[in-house]
Protein backbone atom coordinates (compact mmCIF):
# COMPACT_ATOMS: atom_id res chain seq x y z
CA UNK A 1 0.00 0.00 0.00
CA UNK A 2 1.33 3.63 -1.11
CA UNK A 3 0.10 6.55 0.76
CA UNK A 4 -2.57 8.23 0.05
CA UNK A 5 -1.74 11.58 -0.61
CA UNK A 6 -4.99 12.93 -1.54
CA UNK A 7 -6.26 13.29 1.59
CA UNK A 8 -4.13 15.25 3.58
CA UNK A 9 -5.33 18.27 5.26
CA UNK A 10 -3.07 21.39 5.93
CA UNK A 11 -2.14 20.35 9.12
CA UNK A 12 -0.85 16.84 7.84
CA UNK A 13 1.29 18.90 4.99
CA UNK A 14 2.42 20.67 7.89
CA UNK A 15 3.51 17.92 10.04
CA UNK A 16 4.86 16.21 7.47
CA UNK A 17 7.38 19.21 5.75
CA UNK A 18 8.14 19.64 9.85
CA UNK A 19 9.26 15.46 10.96
CA UNK A 20 11.35 15.90 7.26
CA UNK A 21 13.35 18.95 7.71
CA UNK A 22 16.57 18.68 6.43
CA UNK A 23 17.79 21.37 8.58
CA UNK A 24 18.63 18.80 11.77
CA UNK A 25 20.18 15.77 9.33
CA UNK A 26 23.40 16.38 10.49
CA UNK A 27 22.77 16.39 14.01
CA UNK A 28 21.68 12.36 13.57
CA UNK A 29 23.35 11.35 10.67
CA UNK A 30 25.24 8.44 11.67
CA UNK A 31 24.77 5.63 14.61
CA UNK A 32 26.42 6.86 17.40
CA UNK A 33 24.90 10.53 17.44
CA UNK A 34 21.69 8.51 17.32
CA UNK A 35 22.38 6.67 20.42
CA UNK A 36 23.77 10.10 22.15
CA UNK A 37 20.44 11.44 21.38
CA UNK A 38 18.17 8.65 22.50
CA UNK A 39 20.42 8.18 25.68
CA UNK A 40 20.20 11.78 26.52
CA UNK A 41 16.85 11.68 25.72
CA UNK A 42 16.12 9.02 28.40
CA UNK A 43 18.15 10.70 30.95
CA UNK A 44 16.50 14.17 30.82
CA UNK A 45 13.19 11.53 30.94
CA UNK A 46 14.04 10.12 34.57
CA UNK A 47 15.47 13.44 35.48
CA UNK A 48 12.10 15.11 34.69
CA UNK A 49 9.80 11.98 36.37
CA UNK A 50 11.59 12.21 38.89
CA UNK A 51 11.10 16.28 39.29
CA UNK A 52 7.71 15.78 39.02
CA UNK A 53 7.72 13.02 41.42
CA UNK A 54 9.94 14.17 44.29
CA UNK A 55 7.98 17.24 45.64
CA UNK A 56 5.56 15.04 46.69
CA UNK A 57 7.44 13.25 49.37
CA UNK A 58 9.89 15.97 49.64
CA UNK A 59 9.43 19.96 50.50
CA UNK A 60 12.26 20.99 48.45
CA UNK A 61 12.32 23.06 45.37
CA UNK A 62 14.98 22.02 43.76
CA UNK A 63 13.26 19.14 42.23
CA UNK A 64 11.30 21.30 40.45
CA UNK A 65 14.78 23.24 39.42
CA UNK A 66 15.73 19.73 38.10
CA UNK A 67 12.15 19.69 35.97
CA UNK A 68 12.54 23.03 34.73
CA UNK A 69 15.72 22.02 33.07
CA UNK A 70 15.71 18.57 32.19
CA UNK A 71 12.15 19.54 30.49
CA UNK A 72 14.01 22.71 28.39
CA UNK A 73 16.60 19.81 27.29
CA UNK A 74 13.35 17.32 26.60
CA UNK A 75 11.94 19.29 24.32
CA UNK A 76 14.74 19.48 21.19
CA UNK A 77 15.65 15.92 22.18
CA UNK A 78 12.01 15.23 21.37
CA UNK A 79 12.86 17.03 18.48
CA UNK A 80 15.91 15.61 17.25
CA UNK A 81 13.78 11.82 18.01
CA UNK A 82 11.04 12.79 15.62
CA UNK A 83 13.03 14.16 13.16
CA UNK A 84 15.63 11.17 13.09
CA UNK A 85 12.28 8.99 12.77
CA UNK A 86 10.97 11.20 10.09
CA UNK A 87 7.84 11.60 12.31
CA UNK A 88 7.31 7.76 11.96
CA UNK A 89 5.08 7.83 14.98
CA UNK A 90 3.68 11.32 15.46
CA UNK A 91 2.10 11.55 11.49
CA UNK A 92 -1.10 9.97 10.76
CA UNK A 93 -0.98 6.90 8.91
CA UNK A 94 -2.48 8.60 5.55
CA UNK A 95 0.80 9.97 5.12
CA UNK A 96 3.27 7.14 5.91
CA UNK A 97 4.06 4.78 2.94
CA UNK A 98 3.62 1.15 3.45
CA UNK A 99 7.47 0.45 4.74
CA UNK A 100 6.81 3.32 7.43
CA UNK A 101 3.50 1.60 8.18
CA UNK A 102 5.46 -1.73 8.55
CA UNK A 103 8.09 -0.19 11.00
CA UNK A 104 5.98 1.36 12.87
CA UNK A 105 3.80 -1.50 13.32
CA UNK A 106 7.35 -3.59 13.98
CA UNK A 107 7.98 -0.75 16.87
CA UNK A 108 4.74 -0.73 18.55
CA UNK A 109 5.07 -4.56 18.74
CA UNK A 110 8.42 -4.36 19.98
CA UNK A 111 7.56 -1.74 22.79
CA UNK A 112 4.15 -3.69 23.74
CA UNK A 113 6.57 -6.75 24.65
CA UNK A 114 9.25 -5.00 26.88
CA UNK A 115 6.78 -2.34 28.37
CA UNK A 116 4.47 -5.39 29.37
CA UNK A 117 7.54 -6.91 30.50
CA UNK A 118 8.52 -4.44 32.63
CA UNK A 119 4.64 -4.25 34.21
CA UNK A 120 4.84 -7.75 34.81
CA UNK A 121 7.86 -7.07 37.30
CA UNK A 122 6.01 -4.41 39.07
CA UNK A 123 2.90 -6.27 39.63
CA UNK A 124 5.17 -9.19 40.67
CA UNK A 125 7.59 -6.73 43.08
CA UNK A 126 4.34 -4.89 44.71
CA UNK A 127 2.77 -8.49 44.88
CA UNK A 128 6.20 -9.56 47.24
CA UNK A 129 6.15 -6.74 48.99
CA UNK A 130 2.40 -7.34 49.93
CA UNK A 131 3.21 -10.69 50.72
CA UNK A 132 5.70 -9.73 53.02
CA UNK A 133 3.64 -7.55 54.96
CA UNK A 134 4.03 -4.04 53.84
CA UNK A 135 0.43 -2.69 53.71
CA UNK A 136 -1.44 -0.30 51.04
CA UNK A 137 -0.50 2.90 52.93
CA UNK A 138 3.69 2.13 52.85
CA UNK A 139 2.99 1.08 48.66
CA UNK A 140 1.09 3.91 48.17
CA UNK A 141 3.70 6.41 47.14
CA UNK A 142 5.61 3.31 45.50
CA UNK A 143 2.09 2.47 43.44
CA UNK A 144 1.72 5.97 42.35
CA UNK A 145 5.00 6.50 41.21
CA UNK A 146 5.24 3.32 39.23
CA UNK A 147 2.34 4.10 37.51
CA UNK A 148 3.51 6.91 36.44
CA UNK A 149 7.31 5.89 35.76
CA UNK A 150 5.12 2.98 33.37
CA UNK A 151 2.89 5.80 31.72
CA UNK A 152 6.28 7.63 31.21
CA UNK A 153 7.46 4.29 29.82
CA UNK A 154 4.52 3.67 27.61
CA UNK A 155 4.23 6.37 26.09
CA UNK A 156 8.14 7.49 24.73
CA UNK A 157 9.46 3.71 24.33
CA UNK A 158 8.14 3.24 21.02
CA UNK A 159 10.28 6.78 20.07
CA UNK A 160 13.68 5.15 21.68
CA UNK A 161 13.22 2.00 19.74
CA UNK A 162 12.13 4.00 16.29
CA UNK A 163 15.01 6.40 16.80
CA UNK A 164 17.88 3.70 17.60
CA UNK A 165 16.51 1.04 14.54
CA UNK A 166 16.84 4.16 12.05
CA UNK A 167 19.67 3.34 9.62
CA UNK A 168 22.21 5.33 8.08
CA UNK A 169 21.04 7.39 4.55
CA UNK A 170 23.97 6.42 1.75
CA UNK A 171 25.95 9.14 0.11
CA UNK A 172 23.78 10.69 -2.07
CA UNK A 173 24.99 9.08 -5.69
CA UNK A 174 22.74 11.21 -7.56
CA UNK A 175 24.82 14.00 -9.14
CA UNK A 176 22.17 15.03 -11.70
CA UNK A 177 19.51 15.66 -9.01
CA UNK A 178 18.34 18.43 -7.05
CA UNK A 179 19.21 17.87 -3.90
CA UNK A 180 16.13 16.42 -1.40
CA UNK A 181 14.06 19.00 -0.47
CA UNK A 182 13.28 17.36 2.73
CA UNK B 1 8.25 -17.78 0.43
CA UNK B 2 11.20 -15.93 -0.73
CA UNK B 3 12.25 -13.27 1.51
CA UNK B 4 15.18 -11.93 -0.99
CA UNK B 5 13.43 -10.10 -3.91
CA UNK B 6 16.57 -8.95 -6.41
CA UNK B 7 15.84 -5.41 -7.77
CA UNK B 8 17.98 -3.61 -10.62
CA UNK B 9 15.84 -0.04 -9.48
CA UNK B 10 19.28 1.73 -8.90
CA UNK B 11 20.47 0.89 -12.27
CA UNK B 12 17.27 2.06 -13.97
CA UNK B 13 16.91 4.73 -12.18
CA UNK B 14 20.56 6.14 -12.71
CA UNK B 15 19.81 5.18 -16.37
CA UNK B 16 17.05 7.35 -16.32
CA UNK B 17 18.40 10.22 -14.34
CA UNK B 18 15.39 9.91 -11.71
CA UNK B 19 16.45 11.12 -8.43
CA UNK B 20 15.09 9.11 -5.48
CA UNK B 21 12.81 12.01 -4.53
CA UNK B 22 11.11 11.97 -7.83
CA UNK B 23 10.76 8.43 -7.90
CA UNK B 24 9.00 8.51 -4.54
CA UNK B 25 6.80 11.44 -5.20
CA UNK B 26 5.48 10.03 -8.18
CA UNK B 27 4.63 6.62 -6.83
CA UNK B 28 3.65 8.35 -3.74
CA UNK B 29 6.41 6.74 -1.23
CA UNK B 30 8.98 8.46 0.95
CA UNK B 31 12.48 8.86 -0.70
CA UNK B 32 13.94 6.89 2.30
CA UNK B 33 11.92 4.05 1.16
CA UNK B 34 13.18 4.33 -2.07
CA UNK B 35 16.93 3.88 -1.04
CA UNK B 36 15.69 0.76 1.54
CA UNK B 37 14.22 -1.15 -1.87
CA UNK B 38 17.39 -0.20 -3.42
CA UNK B 39 19.43 -2.15 -0.94
CA UNK B 40 17.32 -4.68 -0.48
CA UNK B 41 16.37 -3.51 3.30
CA UNK B 42 12.44 -3.67 2.17
CA UNK B 43 10.29 -5.59 -0.46
CA UNK B 44 8.35 -3.29 -1.94
CA UNK B 45 4.17 -4.66 -1.50
CA UNK B 46 3.15 -5.77 -5.34
CA UNK B 47 1.26 -2.09 -5.24
CA UNK B 48 4.29 -0.43 -5.17
CA UNK B 49 6.21 -2.63 -7.30
CA UNK B 50 3.68 -2.17 -10.00
CA UNK B 51 3.39 1.72 -9.28
CA UNK B 52 7.33 1.85 -9.54
CA UNK B 53 7.48 -0.12 -12.88
CA UNK B 54 4.70 1.70 -14.34
CA UNK B 55 6.79 5.03 -14.11
CA UNK B 56 9.72 3.50 -15.96
CA UNK B 57 7.60 2.18 -18.53
CA UNK B 58 8.80 -1.20 -17.95
CA UNK B 59 7.40 -4.89 -16.80
CA UNK B 60 7.12 -5.19 -13.50
CA UNK B 61 10.02 -8.45 -13.75
CA UNK B 62 12.53 -5.98 -15.35
CA UNK B 63 13.05 -4.58 -12.19
CA UNK B 64 12.65 -7.15 -9.98
CA UNK B 65 13.09 -10.67 -9.77
CA UNK B 66 12.89 -13.69 -7.36
CA UNK B 67 16.44 -14.81 -8.91
CA UNK B 68 19.74 -12.60 -9.14
CA UNK B 69 19.74 -10.19 -12.36
CA UNK B 70 22.15 -10.90 -14.86
CA UNK B 71 24.48 -8.19 -15.54
CA UNK B 72 23.33 -5.73 -18.09
CA UNK B 73 26.52 -6.31 -20.14
CA UNK B 74 26.06 -9.79 -20.42
CA UNK B 75 22.76 -9.24 -21.69
CA UNK B 76 23.84 -6.50 -24.18
CA UNK B 77 26.79 -8.35 -25.25
CA UNK B 78 26.63 -11.56 -24.67
CA UNK B 79 28.11 -13.46 -21.68
CA UNK B 80 27.61 -16.39 -18.99
CA UNK B 81 23.83 -17.18 -18.82
CA UNK B 82 24.60 -19.10 -15.64
CA UNK B 83 23.12 -16.68 -13.50
CA UNK B 84 26.43 -16.23 -11.85
CA UNK B 85 27.16 -12.87 -12.69
CA UNK B 86 27.97 -10.10 -10.05
CA UNK B 87 25.90 -8.91 -7.87
CA UNK B 88 27.11 -5.43 -7.91
CA UNK B 89 26.68 -5.13 -11.26
CA UNK B 90 22.83 -6.17 -11.52
CA UNK B 91 21.23 -4.29 -8.67
CA UNK B 92 21.30 -7.27 -6.99
CA UNK B 93 19.84 -6.38 -2.94
CA UNK B 94 20.02 -9.41 -0.95
CA UNK B 95 18.12 -8.98 2.71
Amino acid sequence: MTTTRSNTTRYDTWMLKTMNDARTKRYHATRRARRRIVAAHIAATAVAAAGMVTPLAVSSPWPLVALLVAGLAWIPLMGLLNSMTRGLLELRPRVLDERQLAERGTVHALAYRISSSVMAAALLGFYAAWLTGAGLDALAAPLATAGFGLLVLHWLLPHWIAALRVQDEPEDDEPWAAPDPT
Amino acid sequence: MSEQVHNRLAVVRAERKVSRQALATAVGAHYQTIGYIERGQYNPSLDLALRIAAHFRLPVEALFSLEPFRPLTDELYGGPADGTGSADDTGRTPR
